[in-house]
């Protein structure tokens, strides 16, 4: 018990502290320098910020997630509050109640930045110095033109200027289209940040923005059939995409698993495809959440994966008078007609099958209306499916079409032809680019057989180094890039079917997704970087293991890396853009976004001081000191 | 808007008849499996809940209980509201009081059932009494009461400082049943004139877990006509709230009546294989905020976890507002609002009580320490931390950023260690302590010309001999520490192995956490020579290494292999101790001398390294991989997992209850699977269904 009264004499002079400790108080007693592009932590003084106030000015891209492609700004800031934002708007008619919107969407991000925001108007408190309160934020936002649909050739530029005079900051933002003007505000909304020293915002006081993407295609895929997601939970996607200028939500919507997409004309599909009566988007929902993308500078696009990758859903046709609408649905066992469970294709043989389908498109085109591209699937057919089933080989043998698998697949071509009539007609006969997925109809040398290049794009789920890719770059397809190494999200667990790890793995970290290059691929494959034909590219959580409940880690801040990738296109690898994407899942978590860590807090913190050397064991062994590797006595 | 959702539905449903509830599919159990079926239009109904409540031996409890189980295959409907407790006997007030917590606790998991109840709104329950529990107010360090509110005056000014509001609202416990979508709309009439009566006794009057606490339970279920009656004997309170855990399990929804419906009639005789069931969880590299470590330790009693290992602080951050040593928190917490203040970790353990759940405190040492120590070298009491310094590379002096170690020969460290130890026993009341023990970097004090200097001055060489010396004599000092702040209370200290353990630590002092990769041989010489441990193998019982690195991109840095939930289910400690040739490992004899092997064998820790996972990735990386490991640990199974989709298929359900009760589990499958339980087969499963078959 010798050292209890030592133990006495420190609490003693603790104590003795306490009445004029303020440097020991909470909140810590530490503070942020800028040292060549780094926020470099030490005890506070002078010389030092606020953590948010240095990531906000000390690095060249600011705090702007993706990086523009042109940017200067200042290093001081302007405080005000978010109630002292103003707004004059000049824009045309059809655009301007969408500008409204993405201000009010803005004027909401602002309030997402104070710590103790819990929905509607966080808690400002004050108190205020004079000039904080005086104040005001001046949105002035100009567009030009009238376009109020994305497509491929929509202008996404912009330009924003911050200025700050006196009591007044000026955001100036001039763009082509509406598109545009709200990538600009999303900009402006990373410029700004909380400051905890006086409950208030800043902005950084002056700034000169001139950003353009580097692809029109920018996409989050997202299967809705193996695994529901709620309408909130893809409204939260949605958001997310927007904080990184993401433009396309690639909704997979049905599959063999379940139909959860309520048709009113075709109500037997949903009622035995879905998992259950909740488990559904309604019309109304659907048409919802295309608007909700609209707003937010992203296409919804409709993805109905045929003729393989149906199943549950499609078996009411018999009861119906039909005849089979698909085959070998939930045909066991599963492994010799289908690459998963449960099996299903549409049935060939059956014109019925067409009616329904033409029924399918007329419906979707006007729940997704206007549609400027529609995603037909077309992947991982079974020749085997078809040929075990006996009205279909039969149709086959009475049409002299043969067996082998060429004439299989001259048959699925034909389908796919009139797929595209059918859908062509659904849209008012006004003809939209049809994506694809690589499949056996685009291996080597079959590409153009089937498919008219003028006709179709092709999105690549193979590998980065297939020589597939340089194929079909040369006989002129435009592509999108989805390629599984680096960019399916769904890679790196355990096998849902049997054991070991699943069929991708490893997990694609935020790093792979970053340095996946489409030019890079392009180049490496054909000599040459096909920019005219790289439209741009596409993550893709497939949903047998994902759901509701993990939705956001699994895209997040992963899909932010992508996003950088293809707005801004870097030339460097993912090094020097990990703190501002630690700062941009930040940003996203304090807009809701249940985005994963990718590092302790420790990083943020202290910027630059989590470098890559030797090897971390936190997965291994730990314990012993001998591997530390000194010399044994 | 679900409701609204809903609502719209049933209107479409009466309108254009659109949607025939329930759905056009049926079950029946074949084979101990749920297979869907399309329903024949006059035939029975069965629906999913309902098979899979009553199919196969166990139906869906998780863990199988070990005794005898006998699950009649008929359900009965009844209304939760018509669910109530008739019979509480209990002889200790304060086992009462816990008592009525865990009622409510369950009471609240039958209302998730309803698939409208909003998942939001599934938050943990603050108990009500909490204050009352008494079980804080006991002052536990002999310090004079004007000191104790000093104290709490000061830790309640730190906190007062935020502008924080709670992330949930404390509420009545009953309030939330005011939300529950089964009193919006009456069950069927039929449904609501059947009553459930829950009668439990508790003996023994234990409030508190130790190893050596008795969980083992008797649920009996049997109904007569209008009357189902739960009866529940448990000797302590922790038995009793894990046969209320087991009968959760044993309801299901009834989507027909707007019910709910439990197996008609059961007898299940219940105890854990292994006494400690542990999950550490690492506080120092990312902060949790209280409520995501309550709903933590409800999804841990939901698997029948009892020990919470709460790594608090390590080299990156000290999280722990410390009473005695406030500027350890002042200097070490990422920012004030990632702090624990001692009445949020007093309120953690308490529910962690409840939940059947004791909580072990980690202030670990030599290595991992570095923030929150920097106050010192400022008020003059030189380096209590060493190689600190950012310039230096830190893969030269740690296993990574940041790097730091205690500084073993300065001797102010260790009052203040003795401090923060006070804080703990003041804190968590624990039964054990653990205190660190890994990474260890020699080169870290190889590199301090202090240390150096002190080695050079007492004559001694820089060989690693010395450095064990260097770590026996923090080791020592801190094991006094702590039991001087233990104040002659029974505080068992945990280690992790290495080689200093086994050769410097005393074994009837300490428990070890073993956590060499699976099948090591040395892990069978701590069986031999008598210490008892805790399994934590790293190659199979980490949760960590799911996703990036965080340290540049190079995959490598983990196995290649993720451990799936197969990994944590098969890693079996007596299995691996009877591999390495420990003879009869798995024998119930005892040995004259009290050293067999079951009980040196404490249980096992899965463990969570918080490099690149936060709140918001917590759940999903921990479950429903460590709902395999739970049933390794409470039912430890010696048949095996291949062949059969028996296992897969309760862990689908359990995941789905979690699910239900608001615990962001990750889906192993897609929902097709749960819903047609003899799918989703590999090829060996179907090999061995067709061969069943075959024989029948």
């Amino acid at each position: 018990m010798a050292s209890v009264p030592v133990a006495v004499e420190v609490v003693a002079a603790v104590l003795v502290l306490l009445p004029s400790a303020a440097p020991q108080e909470l909140p810590a007693p530490w503070g942020w320098a800028c040292d060549e592009g780094l926020c470099v932590k030490g005890v506070t003084s002078d010389t030092t910020t606020s953590l948010n106030q240095c990531k906000l000015t000390c690095g060249p891209e600011s705090a702007v997630w993706p990086r523009p492609a042109s940017i200067e700004h200042s290093s001081e800031v302007a405080f005000f509050l978010p109630t002292n934002v103003t707004r004059r708007v000049s824009c045309q008619d059809a655009v301007c109640p969408l500008l409204d919107q993405a201000i009010d969407l803005f004027l909401d991000n602002l309030q997402k930045y104070h710590p103790d925001y819990a929905g509607g108007s966080a808690p400002w408190e004050g108190p205020w110095d004079a000039s904080i309160v005086s104040h005001t934020l001046d949105l002035d936002v100009t567009i030009w033109n009238a376009d109020d649909r994305l497509s491929l050739e929509t202008d996404e530029s912009y330009q924003l200027f911050v200025t700050t005079i006196a009591d007044k900051t000026n955001a100036q933002v001039v763009a082509a289209t509406y598109f545009g003007a709200r990538h600009a505000l999303e900009t402006l909304s990373q410029l700004v940040d909380y400051e905890e020293g006086v409950d208030a915002l800043m902005v950084v006081s002056a700034a000169t923005v001139v950003d353009v993407p580097a692809f029109p295609y920018r996409g989050i895929l997202l299967d809705t059939s193996r695994n529901f997601f709620s309408v909130q939970s893809i409204e939260r996607t949605l958001d997310a995409m927007a904080a990184n200028k993401l433009n396309t939500f690639h909704w997979h919507i049905t599959d063999s698993h379940s139909f959860p997409m309520q048709l009113e004309t075709l109500p037997n599909m949903a009622y035995y495809g879905t998992y259950s009566s909740r488990k559904i988007y309604t019309t109304t929902e659907i048409r919802n959440l295309v608007e909700y993308g609209r707003i937010r500078g992203i296409r919804v696009l409709p993805e109905f994966d045929a003729p393989a990758h149906v199943g549950n859903g499609w078996q009411w046709g018999e009861e119906q008078g039909l005849g089979k609408l698909a085959v070998c649905v939930n045909r066991e066992p599963w492994q010799s007609y289908c690459v998963e469970p449960p099996c299903g294709q549409l049935n060939l043989a059956n014109p019925k099958m067409y009616d329904v389908l033409g029924q399918i498109y007329n419906e979707m085109v006007e729940l997704f209306s206007p549609i400027d591209l529609f995603h037909y699937g077309g992947d991982e057919v079974n020749l085997n499916c078809w040929n075990t089933t006996d009205e279909i080989t039969s149709w086959m043998d009475e049409n002299n079409f043969g067996r082998d698998a060429d004439a299989y697949y001259n048959q699925w071509s034909v389908f796919q032809e009139k797929s595209r009539q059918l859908l062509t007609s659904a849209n008012a006969d006004r003809e939209v680019p049809g994506i694809l997925w690589t499949s056996h109809l685009t291996e080597e040398g079959r590409a153009d057989q089937y498919l008219d290049p003028t006709k179709y794009i092709i999105q690549i789920w193979t590998t980065g180094t297939d020589y597939l890719i340089g194929e079909l770059l040369e006989k002129n397809f435009r592509v999108i890039f989805s390629n599984y190494d680096r960019w399916y999200l769904d890679c790196g667990f355990g096998a849902w079917v049997g054991e070991g790890n699943n069929w991708c793995s490893p997990y694609k970290g935020w790093q792979a997704v970053y340095d996946n290059s489409p030019l890079d691929i392009a180049t490496d494959l054909t000599g040459s970087a096909h920019e005219e034909l790289i439209l741009g590219g596409e993550a893709a959580l497939w949903s047998e293991q994902a759901d509701e409940m993990v939705l956001d880690a699994r895209l997040w801040p992963r899909g932010a890396a992508l996003a950088e990738r293809l707005w801004t296109n870097p030339s460097h690898n993912w090094e020097p853009a990990e703190t501002r994407l630690i700062r941009q899942r930040q940003r996203m978590v304090a807009r809701g976004i249940m985005a994963d860590r990718i590092q302790p807090q420790w990083c943020h913190q202290n910027e630059g001081l989590c470098y890559l050397k030797g090897i971390h064991q936190g997965c291994q062994a730990m314990g012993d000191a001998e591997v530390a590797g000194v010399t044994k006595a | 808007m679900k409701v609204f959702v809903a609502a719209a539905l049933l209107a479409l449903a009466a309108a254009e008849g659109y949607f025939r509830l329930p759905n056009p599919y049926s079950y029946s159990c074949q084979d101990g499996l749920c297979v869907k079926e399309e329903r024949i239009v006059s035939g029975e109904y069965n629906s999913l809940d309902k098979c899979q409540i009553t199919c196969g031996e166990y139906g869906s409890i998780w863990p199988q209980p070990t005794g005898k189980v006998e699950l009649s295959k008929e359900t009965v409907s009844f209304s939760p509201l018509h669910m109530r407790v008739t019979k509480a006997a209990t002889s200790d007030n304060r086992v009462a009081r816990m008592l009525d917590n865990a009622i409510q606790h369950f009471t609240r998991t039958i209302h998730f059932l309803h698939p409208d109840f909003p998942q939001t709104e599934k938050q943990p329950l603050t108990p009500e009494d909490f204050e009352n529990t008494g079980h804080f107010n006991q002052k536990f360090q002999n310090e004079d009461p004007a000191q104790q509110e000093q104290y709490r005056q000061r830790s309640e000014y730190d906190r007062n400082q935020l502008r924080q509001r709670p992330r949930y609202s404390r509420e009545e416990p009953e309030s939330f049943i005011r939300r529950s979508p089964f009193l919006r709309k009456r069950s069927n009439p039929g449904v609501e004139s059947h009553n459930v009566n829950i009668e439990i006794t508790v003996t023994a009057s234990d409030h508190k877990l130790r190893l050596d606490t008795d969980e083992s339970y008797n649920l009996v279920i049997q109904t007569v006509g209008d009357e189902t009656t739960a009866t529940i004997l448990a000797s302590t309170y922790y038995g009793a709230r894990h046969a209320l855990e087991t009968l959760s399990q044993l309801i299901a929804y009834d989507d027909i009546n707007n019910a709910v419906q439990v197996v008609r009639d059961a007898q299940i005789q219940d105890a854990p294989s292994f006494r400690y069931r542990g999950f550490m969880l690492d506080t120092g590299r990312n902060f949790y905020p209280k409520e995501d470590l309550m709903k933590l330790l409800d999804s841990m009693a939901y698997n029948k976890m009892n020990y919470f290992h709460w790594h608090i602080n390590d080299a990156a951050s000290f999280p722990m507002y410390s009473n005695r040593v406030p500027k350890m928190t002042y200097y070490g917490a990422y920012d004030a609002r990632k702090v624990y203040y001692p009445e949020d970790i007093r309120e953690i353990v308490e529910y962690a009580n409840l939940r059947g759940i004791s909580v072990i405190p980690e202030i670990g040492g030599p290595a991992h320490n570095a923030a929150g120590w920097q106050w010192a070298q400022k008020e003059g009491k030189g380096k209590l931390a060493l190689c600190t310094d950012s310039n230096e590379p830190w893969f030269e002096l740690s296993k990574e950023p940041p790097s730091g170690q205690i500084n073993p020969i300065n001797p102010e460290v260790y009052p203040i260690l003795g401090e923060l130890y006070r804080d703990l026993m003041d804190y968590f009341d624990p039964e054990m302590v653990h205190m660190g023990g890994d990474d260890v970097s020699f080169k870290c004090w190889q590199s301090s010309e202090e240390i150096q200097q002190y080695l050079s001055q007492t004559k001694r060489e820089s060989t690693s001999r010395e450095y064990f010396e260097l770590w026996n004599t923090y080791q020592s000092s801190a094991y006094n520490k702590l039991q001087e702040a233990a104040q002659g209370r029974q505080v068992t200290p945990i280690i992790y192995s290495s080689s200093f353990a086994r050769n410097y630590i005393d074994k009837d002092s300490y428990v070890f956490q073993i956590s060499e990769f699976a099948n090591e041989s040395v892990i069978a010489d701590y069986i031999k020579n008598g210490y008892k441990v805790i399994f934590s193998n790293q190659d199979q019982w980490n949760l960590g290494c799911l996703t990036n690195t965080w340290v540049g991109d190079k995959a490598e840095n983990c196995p290649s292999e993720v451990p799936t939930w197969e990994n944590f289910y098969r890693n079996s400690p007596l299995d691996m101790l009877e591999y390495l040739g420990v003879n009869n490992a798995r024998s119930d004899i005892q040995q004259a001398d009290g050293t067999n092997t079951k009980n040196l064998v404490l249980g096992g820790e899965a463990t969570l390294w918080s490099f690149d996972t936060d709140a918001n990735g917590l759940q999903s990386k921990i479950w429903p991989r460590m709902s395999a490991f739970a049933e390794r640990l409470w039912t430890d199974p010696q048949s095996s997992l291949s062949g059969t989709s028996f296992t897969q298929k309760r862990l689908n359900i359990q995941r789905q209850r979690m699910v239900y009760r608001g615990i962001a589990a990750d889906p192993l499958q897609p929902e097709f699977c749960l819903q047609d339980e003899g799918a989703c087969f590999s090829r060996e499963q179907y090999r061995a269904r067709t061969t069943l078959n075959n024989q029948q």
